[in-house]
């Protein structure tokens, strides 16, 4: 409560007081703030409670010996008629919460009262075509601002105490498919994003940004052929030149998507984003690798040059994109620490790479029933199987029947999606929100596109098992194994969490904010939120308290698609809330 | 204020805001149409010679169909600007039966959609209907793929061959951009050129770069204007393209068919007395009737 008060005699202050007088009283977030997140547990300044990315709280003063008395201390809902997936983590800072929400929404919240302090609703275009939901995963904090994407592809800077628009800069351009869902990253004072693009006639990009300011710093396009640029000037051309793994054209609109953001390394000075997957969506068209679609990219922040690249789905067929997040972690192995890094793929491979270089060291499948490849060679590249790639409408399907069908596992929608995935510092497993699913794909002659007669292709998205989808499985990522697995009936879509207290925290689209057991997977908590969780939890304390946030509020992209998914959601309802948790003393 | 009073208020509310927005609408029936004096027809922002703004004010062969229904029927036309997404399937539920996921807005009549028995029957892949929320009907026109060539540069050579050695344009994403990339085993994939419209592939054309520009005829005709005697324009080459032509019709939402079948009734009327093929060579673009007048006649 005191720190409440103080944060609102700040804002007055602010209001008729100098700008020197404020910031003595509230520095606002630092870079080093953002860098020793992962150990200040007061705060989460961050997106994935820390640049790493780790999602692991030192914190246990809620435990596996007292989880079961958690409980719900207040709910906030996001209000108004706007409802749709909430896939926001939250961010803590000098006892206010700063969340976003469905439609470019964002809110400051009294973390004491669950009061709201201001909210911002982005204004957005007519016309916009957000493909997959309208969501918005986080918002990251640096000095006095809190900044966030939006759907119109829009990266708006908002001071933190009165939620009025400070600077605003456009990403990319809205009527030429581009939008911004993912939580901007902080990294030496500079807001780095990447964008979200529908399938065609986009290319993917990495943009530094002065975070004060909104001014450009440098950017890095995805795709092999186009130029960087750095503070204006010429900056080398990704992948040397074009046309190496392009053919004709293609690489002008390769797609290759930053559509989930990235982390960073302080250890190794580099900066990890993913990239999605190559245009257009048949293989066949575009022999090559098509880099840098599918790929995880480690990128310097001081020049925005591509320092090593790791293709997880080379000559991408099956549409699976390659932005999961790359989390860094060390291990020790015979007396050497090994400075690695791990990534669970929509491909359904789980990667251990060497994070100085992106050499590959282990991988192994997260998904059961795989199809589309036979394993991981020796570099990490996939033993592809050709049965199960998607035909070719230039010779299938033009004569107006159905091309071949084939089913392929995982499903485009992913082993595992954008929900990230939490490593704990004490077991040292990575904890994975997996699906376990398939998809029947052909070419689909009977189609349309605009007015004109169109190949589309045709999907369908089935169930692997008869009992679950959503499978959370703990992964050594030492000796590449799956140490336990949770089972949930309908599909994962949710961030994990990992405490100290030998817990792991996760939500699902029933509803319930569970808390596991780290090393045996035993469901030792749960508590209905009332709609779907398909979001991030964080953990922080206060006053020698731990409390435990998450947003509720179902939607995403399953909700998209029908058939016999949607039987295992159908009575799932919409919402918008955030929720916090803690011990009620005794 | 007891709940229900305040909830009527409500409503009222939200209809006064209604009125107050323009181009807030949801579809509706034919009385409510006619009682409004308007009717809303979805057509594609950005789309000519079919539907764009010109000089500040709605232009093209669809929105001169629209004004021209909309005199028929005794009302105002008014107009929701569609984006195109990724598939018509996903334009009938944009603009007609649900509204797109921002704003929930829909129109009274899409224009623009494919008249094809196969597709308005489609299924999914679980075998259910694609498109059961919508009834397509109505066929003006009948839109078709051809190639112009520059034959100062093409000569005599009629057949795709000649594409190995000479750069050709097409709008990406369209059935020629996937045609021309994948025929031949992929020989001509190198002198395919992108273009995020067919338009800035005929400026590079009447620029000299290109020697052909594959795409819709009503937009190669509008595109070139007053064209060149060396540019022609026909279907040679594109014998193996799965699908030439395909006709044009309307769709509504699926429960408001008196309003389809009135909106119909003056379509046909227009086809039949040569009011459609005014509006289309008003635009210099040939007028082929949908494929039902051919077995009419």
């Amino acid at each position: 409560m005191k720190i409440t008060c103080m944060a609102r005699s700040v804002s007055i202050a602010a209001a008729v007081a100098t700008i020197s007088f404020s910031s003595l009283l509230n520095a606002g977030v630092t870079d080093k703030d953002i860098l020793n997140d992962a150990t200040t547990t007061g705060d989460v300044v961050s997106y994935g409670l820390g640049p790493q990315g780790q999602r692991y709280s030192p914190l246990k003063i809620v435990n596996t010996k007292n989880v079961k008395s958690l409980s719900p201390i207040w709910s906030f809902s996001f209000g108004g008629e706007k409802q749709r997936g909430q896939e926001s983590q939250p961010l803590i800072k000098d006892g206010v919460m700063y969340v976003t929400a469905s439609y470019s929404r964002i809110y400051a919240v009294d973390i004491a009262t669950g009061e709201e302090l201001w909210q911002y609703d982005a204004r957005l275009p007519d016309g916009i075509m957000p493909c997959c939901d309208v969501v918005n995963r986080g918002a990251a904090l640096y000095g006095d601002l809190v900044i966030f994407g939006t759907l119109d592809a829009k990266l708006v800077a908002l001071d933190i105490k009165t939620g009025k628009p400070v600077w605003r800069k456009t990403v990319g351009d809205y009527q030429a498919g581009y939008s911004m869902t993912a939580a901007p990253l902080i990294v030496k004072g500079m807001v780095i994003t990447g964008v979200s693009g529908g399938e065609f006639g986009i290319v993917g990009k990495v943009e530094a940004r002065d975070a004060k300011t909104g001014e450009m710093i440098w950017s890095r396009p995805t795709v092999e052929g186009h130029m960087g640029y750095l503070r204006g000037k010429e900056n080398g051309i990704t992948g040397g030149k074009a046309g190496k793994t392009w053919p004709g054209d293609m690489w002008k609109t390769g797609g290759a998507a930053t559509w989930l953001g990235g982390t960073y390394d302080p250890e190794v000075d580099l900066l990890f984003f993913g990239t999605g997957n190559p245009a257009p969506w048949n293989s066949h068209l575009r022999p090559g690798d098509n880099l840098y679609s599918a790929s995880r990219l480690a990128i310097d922040p001081d020049t925005g040059k591509i320092v090593w690249h790791f293709q997880t789905t080379p000559h991408d067929g099956w549409d699976f994109d390659g932005v999961n997040e790359l989390v860094s972690f060390n291990y020790k192995q015979g007396g050497k620490t090994i400075q690695a890094a791990a990534t669970a793929d929509r491909n359904g491979f789980f990667y251990v790479l060497d994070r100085t270089n992106g050499k590959f060291i282990r991988g192994l499948p997260f998904i059961k029933q795989m199809t589309w490849a036979k394993g991981l060679n020796k570099d990490g590249t996939p033993i592809f199987d050709e049965e199960m790639r998607p035909g070719n409408p230039a010779t299938t399907g033009t004569d107006g029947k159905k091309g071949k069908s084939v089913f392929a596992v995982p499903s485009f929608l992913g082993g595992k999606n954008w929900m990230p995935m939490a490593y704990s510092q004490d077991t040292g497993y990575f904890y994975v929100p997996s699906n376990e699913w398939g998809m029947d794909i052909w070419n689909e002659p009977v189609s349309y596109k605009k007015g004109a007669a169109y190949l589309g292709s045709g999907f369908t998205i089935r169930p692997i098992f008869d009992d679950h989808i959503g499978s959370l499985k703990a992964i050594d990522p030492v000796s590449g194994t799956v140490k336990w697995e949770f089972k949930n009936n309908a599909p994962l879509w949710g961030g994990v969490l990992a405490t100290a207290g030998n817990l792991v925290f996760m939500g699902n689209p029933e509803g319930y904010l569970m808390a596991f057991d780290a090393k045996t997977g035993e469901v030792l908590y749960k508590f209905n939120t009332g709609s779907g969780i398909v979001s991030s939890p964080i953990t922080w304390d206060k006053d020698g308290e731990q409390y435990v946030t998450i947003v509720s509020g179902w939607g995403g992209a399953i909700p998209l698609w029908g058939g016999e998914v949607a039987k295992r959601i159908k009575n799932l309802n919409q919402g918008g809330s955030v929720w916090t948790f803690k011990i009620p003393k005794s | 204020m007891s709940f229900i009073r305040m909830s009527l208020w409500l409503h009222a509310l939200c209809l006064v805001m209604a009125f107050a927005i323009a181009n807030t609408a949801h579809a509706r029936k034919y009385d409510d149409v006619i009682k409004s004096q308007y009717i809303e027809f979805a057509v594609y922002r950005d789309f000519p010679p079919y539907s764009f703004i010109k000089d500040g004010q709605p232009a093209g062969i669809d929105v001169e169909i629209g004004k021209h229904i909309a005199s028929e029927m005794g009302v105002e036309p008014r107009w929701l600007w569609m984006t195109a997404d990724e598939t018509v399937d996903d334009d009938l539920r944009n603009a007609v039966w649900k509204g797109s996921v921002v704003d929930r807005k829909v129109a009274d009549v899409m224009l623009r959609v494919p008249y094809d028995r196969e597709y308005s029957y489609a299924q999914d892949g679980y075998g259910l209907p694609r498109n059961d929320m919508v009834v397509m009907l109505a066929p003006y026109h009948k839109e078709s793929w051809k190639l112009v060539r520059d034959i100062s540069k093409t000569g005599k050579v009629r057949n795709l061959a000649i594409f190995q050695y000479q750069a050709i344009g097409v709008e990406i994403d369209s059935l020629p951009d996937f045609f021309l990339v994948g025929t031949l085993q992929g020989r001509l994939r190198e002198n395919v050129h992108h273009y995020s419209t067919v338009f800035a592939a005929l400026t590079d054309l009447k620029a000299g770069k290109l020697s052909a520009v594959a795409g819709m005829r009503s937009q190669l005709e509008w595109g070139l204007d007053n064209k060149p005697s060396n540019f022609d324009i026909d279907d040679d080459g594109l014998e193996a393209l799965g699908h030439k032509s395909w006709d044009i019709g309307i769709a509504i939402k699926d429960s408001y068919r008196q309003l389809a079948y009135a909106v119909d009734a003056v379509i046909s009327s227009m086809v039949e007395n040569g009011e459609m093929e005014k509006i289309f060579s008003h635009y210099r673009v040939s007028y082929e009737r949908p494929s039902m007048y051919d077995v009419e006649s």
